[in-house]
């Protein structure tokens, strides 16, 4: 599992005040001749030491470190900048825009600086994108971008210059009209919508040649837990979707000179293999763990790790690591915290909010497991060929490998077709898993992804009812139906609990958590950094005790009411649910019932024994945020008028962007000149590890 | 009752840490916790129009409607102002809300979401500055960028809920709503 790896530290807490300037000045100085210095910082060995400790980065932008923080020495920052200062010409041209010496397209999106603040497990984000207008024409700057599925998008503020305009929610029909409007008038004006709950389309209209504009986004979020690990994530490009023929709703993808080509109502343009564009990010996270933080990983950027006390450090992205191709994760762990349900609640005039993480019992590790039937569903599409695919291959190879005689298993593949081992569930004898390792050898990524093959092969396969079955997903997720793919599962499901894998570097996190929620399973991600094995290992561990199932839970004086997820999932060992809902009462005494192993298992939690804490703004939005997700996922099978106001209702009420709703600022103090803007998508450049020949339309 | 943007006042100003005394952090508190922060719809003396423009209406046209206070020589730290607005023959729309000429009033302004939903919009803001950097006498406060569909133009109240100074002591202030001049 998770290894720990030490590196060296450089530096001295730095002791006295006036000395701070002197000595971060030499620091700076002395680090600008430098080469790369690895560093400390207690890591899994499966990760590289992604966290480099270095240079002293201040908690606060433009701040310096207090007397009792210390100083780490990092990787020389290498910049990474648009040389071109001049104008170039006019977007409509389009591939004339490149230098292919340099590799450097113009773009009208130049930087994103996202902080976030982690308080408990509710992360506060703040996004600022910052366009700007290369061109000799006026541009309307179009960019497709992700945010976690689950984050309750609630501020939003345009700033032109040192004048801040703070955007409105409207139901999403009328602000594109007033977008629309203000767009054709030659007014300023911006537009934030959501496209799914994990793709989001921001629009400015009427940037001027030279000019700039950014756009401020704030939101809230839950974030993951997973054997005691925390886990928050950045997603910073939306992956290469396959929408089937015959639907428009879906999200394209093309290359950025062919934009409006796909046919679909999203689209998302993307740079060429040789292509660059200026923008790049920063990232800054600041972790209050309230209790002493042990670990720290980051498997997937290089990172600068401030720590200011036990309980309280900074992780920044490192600039020389500054391209938005692939998901930020940090993993953390904190002490003394792994068996602790958690109560958070918040009252304001709306009335009382809470989120409850619920920890299995410990004593299901005490329970042995079941035979179990194990079908791994491989997605063998073309967004998948090269490394994805062999993340995928080796976490199945060492599933096999983990396998008991009395266990069965299967292989389904799946592209434009599905394909299986065999039409039933195979014995796991070494004859059998040996002929199911040279069966996975020969698969390779190639063709569309119709996943909804994959889920119907996987789910009307033949079940053997004396096994416990789990349907392992591996897929990036990289589809556009997905309320297709949901449905399906929803309505197949039967006996099966699926376990979904996110493979790769920006997997569909949307789909993932989708396929794992409603399979009564868990989600984990197998990032290409990542080791295949610890994660199956991890998942093994996991699905080798009895889960608590037929969860019941009495919420004693907490007087609750619409409680999210509606349904108790099942408690798998290390894996809590969170819980939020709408309160009147106090919390005092919680009871949990459920099943393990065929037994009656019961659980009190009482007030004393809950870490708890009051006044957490954020929890009414979260709480707003799960609602609307529960209003999602009935549209799928009720009628969908009535829960899309429904929808509107609770956005409107909690200012949240949702399906129906959106945010738009006017600036209407200056009418600009010219001729109409000339609508620019922003192209975004291919997830790392990502075959472009494979996934995006010529 | 308290709304939520009050708490998010409130919070920002316990975040500031600035040099308020105690016993002033609590007035403000208290002013923006007071039961005029949360107007009935129904009180509303004055709503918005609808959105949607009256048929064969022509396009709408984007105003812009600065909103003045005037707090004599009293420092203002902070205010909640409700705004309502009529157009006899169509429709206005509140399209952004922009922050003041103040340097402590810079930032745009929080509006209660629910209220909007009643088609006017309570503004509110506060300041943690020192008492000598905060804005006296009449001064621009907020700005607010409309959308108007019809010939007439609309007219526009507002309706000062509570002020108050740099030592929390509440404040009668001024404040009228003027649209600004053709761009």
């Amino acid at each position: 599992m998770r290894n720990d790896v030490k590196c060296r530290r450089y530096g001295r807490p730095i002791c006295h005040a006036p000395g701070i300037f002197l000595a971060v000045g030499l620091m700076l100085v002395l680090l600008a001749g430098c080469k790369s210095l690895q560093k400390t910082t207690r890591v899994p060995a499966s990760a590289p030491a992604a966290i480099t400790e270095g240079e002293a980065v201040p908690a606060i932008p433009g701040a310096l470190p207090s007397p009792h923080e210390e100083i780490w020495v990092i990787a020389q920052t290498r910049s990474i900048s648009n040389p071109s200062g001049a104008p170039v010409p006019p977007p409509t041209s389009g591939a004339l825009c490149v230098q292919v010496e340099d590799e450097l397209v113009p773009m009208p999106l130049r930087h994103t600086d996202v902080k976030s603040a982690i308080a408990g497990y509710i992360a506060s984000v703040t996004v600022v994108q910052q366009f700007h207008n290369p061109y000799e024409e006026k541009i309307e700057a179009v960019y497709v971008f992700p945010l976690p599925e689950n984050a309750a998008v609630s501020d939003f503020v345009m700033t032109i210059g040192d004048r801040r305009i703070r955007g409105i929610i409207r139901e999403r029909a009328e602000a594109e009209k007033i977008y629309r409007e203000a767009k054709r008038q030659g007014y300023v004006a911006s537009l934030l919508t959501q496209e799914r709950p994990n793709i989001f389309t921001q629009s400015v209209a009427n940037i001027e040649p030279g000019r700039a504009i950014d756009v401020n986004i704030q939101y809230f979020h839950t974030l993951a837990y997973d054997d005691g690990w925390y886990e928050f994530v950045f997603p910073m490009v939306v992956g290469p979707r396959f929408s089937p023929s015959g639907i428009t709703n879906g999200v394209g993808a093309v290359t950025r000179t062919k934009t409006g080509k796909s046919n679909q109502a999203t689209e998302v343009s993307y740079l060429g293999r040789r292509e660059r564009s200026g923008h790049d990010i920063s990232l800054q996270v600041d972790v209050s763990g309230g209790v002493a933080i042990e670990e720290l990983s980051c498997a997937t950027h290089k990172t600068i790790l401030s720590r200011h006390s036990p309980d309280r450090v900074t992780v920044t992205l490192s600039s020389d690591d500054a391209i938005p191709n692939k998901d930020f994760v940090l993993r953390y762990r904190v002490a003394g915290e792994r068996i602790k349900s958690n109560l958070l609640t918040h009252r304001d005039q709306r009335g009382g909010f809470f989120t409850f993480m619920l920890y299995p019992p410990s004593d299901l590790k005490a329970l042995s497991r079941q035979a179990l039937e194990l079908v791994f569903v491989l997605d063998c599409s073309g967004s998948m060929s090269g490394a994805p695919i062999e993340q995928a291959k080796a976490a199945i190879r060492q599933a096999l490998g983990r396998l008991q005689p009395e266990d069965s298993f299967q292989i389904i593949n799946f592209s434009e077709q599905s394909s299986a081992l065999g039409p039933r569930p195979l014995r796991a004898t070494p004859e059998n898993i040996g002929n199911g390792l040279n069966y996975l050898r020969k698969l390779n990524g190639d063709g569309p992804t119709m996943m909804i093959e994959g889920i119907k092969a996987a789910l009307d396969f033949p079940h053997d009812p004396a096994r416990l079955r789990f349907v392992c997903f591996l897929t990036d997720g990289y589809i556009g139906n997905e309320t297709d793919i949901l449905r399906a599962v929803e309505l197949k499901l039967g006996a099966s609990r699926i376990f979904s894998f996110g493979v790769g570097s920006s997997p569909n996190r949307y789909l993932l958590d989708g396929l794992a929620r409603l399979g009564r399973g868990a989600v984990a991600y197998l990032s290409l950094k990542d080791n295949a094995r610890n994660v199956m290992d991890a998942f093994f561990d996991r699905i080798s005790h009895p889960a608590l199932t037929d969860v019941k839970i009495d919420w004693g004086g907490l007087k609750e009411s619409e409680v999210f997820p509606k349904r108790a999932p099942d408690l798998f060992v290390g894996r809590p649910v969170i819980f939020t809902g709408r309160c009147e009462g106090s919390p005092g005494t919680i009871r949990v019932e459920g099943t393990a192993a065929g037994r009656p298992v019961s659980l009190t939690v009482t007030a004393d024994k809950v870490s708890s804490s009051t006044n957490q703004p954020a929890l009414a939005r979260v709480w707003a945020r799960m609602k609307i997700a529960d209003l999602m996922d009935r549209s799928r099978t009720e009628d969908t008028k009535e829960l899309a106001t429904a929808i509107q209702a609770v956005a409107l009420d909690f200012n949240l962007v949702s399906p129906h709703t959106a945010f738009v600022a006017v600036d209407a103090s200056r009418r600009t000149a010219g001729n109409p803007a000339v609508t620019t998508p922003v192209a975004v450049p291919v997830p790392e590890g990502v075959n472009p020949d494979k996934t995006i339309e010529p | 009752m308290k709304s939520p943007r009050t708490s998010s006042l409130i919070r920002g100003l316990r975040a500031a840490g600035s040099s308020w005394s105690k016993a002033a952090f609590w007035v403000v508190v208290a002013i923006f916790l007071s039961p005029v922060w949360v107007i009935p719809r129904a009180n509303a003396q004055q709503q918005l129009a609808p959105l949607t423009p009256a048929a064969g209406a022509e396009a709408g046209r984007f105003i812009v409607v600065d909103v003045m206070v005037d707090s004599g020589q009293q420092p203002l730290a902070a205010y909640q102002i409700e705004v309502a607005g009529t157009n006899s023959n169509g429709a206005v729309k509140l399209v952004g809300i922009e922050g003041g000429e103040p340097a402590a009033f810079r930032n745009a302004p929080y509006y209660d979401p629910a209220a909007m939903q009643g088609e006017r919009v309570i503004l509110g803001a506060f300041s943690t500055a020192p008492a000598q950097q905060l804005p006296r006498g009449g001064v621009r406060i907020a700005t607010m960028h409309c959308l108007v569909w019809g010939d007439s133009r609309p007219v526009f109240h507002a309706t000062v809920s509570v002020a108050a100074t740099s030592d929390g002591q509440p404040i009668s202030i001024q404040a009228n709503v003027k649209e600004r001049n053709e761009k």
